[in-house]
């Protein structure tokens, strides 16, 4: 019978590959492993305008949202309007982050985690300023509140996405 | 700490953006890569093309490897796809094994016709070669295409039915 291809491979002789090629495989591919930060928060930013608006449609601050429930808005600020601000933080950011960490390479995720400090603030700043051309009311206190649930909830939820995809390639 | 981890692990942390992960694996099994290519191919500049085009494509498909499986035969599977979509480009004669026959046919051996593989569509062609050539299973012969195994089981059966077929018009 004939010798299975697989087994010549596996028994082939080991030869070093020109110093000259590994360099060139190996440059290829670690490009692709690092990709420029600020591709990774272009990207950010774009999930961010389409959770964001997602997430107005159902907030009836901006008189975007498709109904006129103020379900979870009345629910929050029965624990006062700081609380409210700190849990539309969470979930405005929170949101985006997290269907970046599911949706985005795993590098541009692993980068992210590594600037999560970086990226946050930039994700919380920008969205600040949007919320102020959107014409909100930006009063201190709250402002901090928000970012705070803005911080708080983009690190959770973006650990929560990439525990998931470990999850799921350590499971396969 | 990577030098401790088995292949299988590795291709984990490799699947999760870890570059130390990759050029681990990369010490360790370019060498054979190139030996098996260096032995099928005499052009030392082809070779190294099939070389790198066997890496960038485990770099692509990264995310279809299943940890449950030998990374290994996974490794030889683009290697040598890689390889037969080199010589199909370059048209250069090398030693590569003409798949087996899918189906003892029943026929006396010096009537025996000549398979035509060529006349089956690329798909089911290399779903046969894999089952019959490099006695594959249906799981592995659908990470290979890139399919679920049923299908592969349609290819191989849709293969099988065309080559008798052709067989009995003879």
């Amino acid at each position: 019978m004939q010798k299975s291809e697989l087994q010549e491979f596996l028994e082939a002789e080991r030869l070093s590959p020109p110093v000259v090629l590994s360099e060139a495989v190996r440059s290829k591919i670690f490009v692709k492993l690092q990709p420029p930060f600020w591709q990774v928060l272009g990207k950010l930013a774009f999930i961010q305008t389409l959770a964001g608006a997602l997430s107005l449609a159902y907030c009836p601050q901006f008189g975007m949202a498709f109904s006129r429930s103020h379900g979870l808005m009345h629910y929050l600020m029965q624990y006062g309007k700081s609380v409210c601000m700190l849990g539309c933080g969470a979930l405005f950011v929170g949101v985006s982050l997290l269907a970046a960490s599911l949706v985005l390479r795993p590098e541009e995720v692993r980068a992210l985690r590594e600037r999560r400090l970086l990226q946050i603030t930039a994700t919380v700043g920008l969205s600040l300023g949007a919320f102020v051309c959107f014409g909100a009311e930006v009063m201190e206190a709250m402002t901090l509140a928000w970012a705070l649930g803005a911080t708080l909830g983009g690190m959770a939820t973006l650990e929560l996405g990439w525990s998931i995809r470990r999850f799921t390639y350590g499971k396969r | 700490m990577d030098a401790c981890k088995s292949d299988e692990e590795l291709m984990v942390a490799y699947q999760l953006g870890e570059a130390d992960a990759f050029a681990e694996l990369y010490a360790r099994h370019a060498p054979q890569v190139f030996g098996f290519l260096r032995k099928k191919v005499r052009s030392e500049a082809l070779a190294s093309d099939i070389f790198q085009a066997t890496f960038l494509k485990l770099h692509k498909s990264r995310s279809r490897y299943d940890a449950s499986y030998a990374f290994l035969p996974w490794l030889f599977t683009i290697c040598r796809s890689e390889l037969l979509d080199a010589l199909k480009k370059r048209s250069q004669t090398v030693e590569v094994p003409v798949p087996a026959v899918p189906e003892p046919l029943p026929m006396r051996e010096e009537d025996r016709p000549e398979i035509n593989l060529g006349a089956l569509p690329l798909s089911q062609r290399r779903a046969v070669e894999l089952r019959y050539g490099e006695e594959f299973s249906f799981e592995q012969i659908a990470a290979q295409l890139e399919t679920s195994p049923a299908n592969a089981r349609k290819l191989v059966s849709r293969a099988v039915q065309f080559l008798r077929g052709s067989h009995a018009e003879k």
